[in-house]
């Protein structure tokens, strides 16, 4: 977690909170702007004009706050523009296959929270989370696949699961 | 069995009895269910797992290049170091993005050491999308590629092989293969020199064990 000091740090432009804020959610930024745009290569670049307009913009920044919501909406912003400059592009050369946000884009704040729970896990449990759900293995499986117990495997993974529900409850309330 | 546990559980596909119990018991579990149903499903989501290839490091250099109203030239664009070019993956667009389900893989094969790398390991995992599939390669005890090499992963059958493409960097490969898996049953990663040679080459690192002789 970002503390106190370096978001005070980061108000003023320091450039290594600005390091520091990319390590913290740097990731989340890529996975919001990958949502929206569908391409690795945008997303980067999505990645890189977030950080550069949330540094140009630092002086703004309310380092009281968590900074988390603000750097999201920066992202979000950041993918939107880049989306619509593809758009043009494409129509230019009829390509209408860009014509509307994709659907994905409502999904955008449910991705980035899950992202930065996931980054908040410690790595041993995201390993077992990432092997369960994104491989779709069975806990034996990770088990052998991690070199690990199968009781070691189910012990992390509820407790992966747990701290996930926890920090995740949030958006059930929002979306009720 | 706490709420957070009943959530957790839920999370995780194990809906035992004591699961039932709790929810049928807890109005605030049983509204939450819908939403979890969603989590479960969003945690599958290729895209919350993918890594941006961009370092911290070739952030700053992005952005503390000339400072001018609008944003550097992005890094990709300019050029990456051939190294961290060649850790991109090589195939992935966006097309396999758009069509990939949010779902577990469709299948997964284990990947043993061979000759080139015998401690070596891995899973690939694979979900069917049209023309072939998208692949996810975990490894563990693999070293990047050696300079001027690249690992290359191969579909194969008994008289033919089919390259899925090449990654040097293999903690992080998602490629696409354009030949149903259940046809070219047997998988390889070589490291390949480019020799220009279409053929794998003799340095096996990965293999699912088929038997030799009888392919």
């Amino acid at each position: 977690m970002i503390s106190g000091r370096v978001r005070r740090r980061f108000r003023s432009g320091d450039a290594d909170a600005v390091r520091a804020f990319y390590q913290e959610f740097g990731r989340a930024v890529y996975t919001v702007a990958l949502g929206v745009l569908g391409d690795r290569g945008l997303a980067e670049e999505a990645v890189q004009t977030t950080f550069l307009q949330a540094w140009q913009a630092c002086s703004h920044y309310d380092p009281d706050r968590d900074p988390a919501p603000w750097l999201y909406a920066i992202a979000r912003r950041a993918a939107i523009d880049l989306y619509r400059r593809e758009r043009r592009h494409m129509r230019s050369e009829d390509q209408p296959e860009m014509a509307a946000l994709p659907d994905t884009f409502e999904a955008t704040w449910e991705a980035w929270e899950i992202r930065l729970s996931l980054d908040r896990l410690p790595d041993e449990e995201r390993a077992v989370v990432r092997a369960i759900h994104f491989l779709g293995m069975s806990h034996r499986q990770a088990a052998e696949f991690l070199s690990l117990p199968v009781g070691t495997i189910k012990s992390r993974s509820h407790r992966a699961h747990r701290r996930l529900a926890e920090m995740l409850a949030h958006l059930e309330e929002l979306s009720a | 069995m706490t709420c957070n546990d009943v959530r957790a559980a839920f999370l995780t596909g194990d809906e035992t009895g004591q699961f039932n119990d709790h929810l049928s018991q807890c109005a605030d579990c049983r509204a939450a269910v819908p939403e979890l149903e969603r989590l479960r499903r969003a945690l599958a989501d290729p895209v919350v797992w993918d890594e941006p290839a961009l370092s911290a490091d070739d952030l700053m250099v992005a952005l503390t290049g000339p400072r001018r109203s609008t944003p550097s030239t992005p890094v990709h664009r300019r050029g990456w170091p051939i190294g961290v070019a060649a850790a991109l993956v090589v195939v992935v667009g966006v097309l396999a993005l758009l069509l990939v389900r949010s779902d577990p893989a469709d299948w997964t094969v284990s990947l043993a050491g061979a000759e080139a790398a015998p401690s070596a390991s891995g899973v690939l995992a694979g979900w069917n999308v049209d023309g072939g599939s998208r692949l996810v390669l975990e490894t563990r005890g693999l070293e990047p590629a050696p300079s001027g090499t690249v690992y290359e992963l191969w579909f194969m059958s008994a008289d033919e092989a089919f390259s899925a493409g090449t990654f040097a960097d293999p903690a992080n490969v998602q490629l696409m293969v354009g030949v149903p898996w259940r046809e070219y049953p047997n998988l390889l990663v070589t490291l390949e020199t480019a020799d220009g040679d279409p053929a794998p080459s003799a340095t096996w690192v990965l293999w699912n064990t088929w038997d030799e002789e009888e392919a």
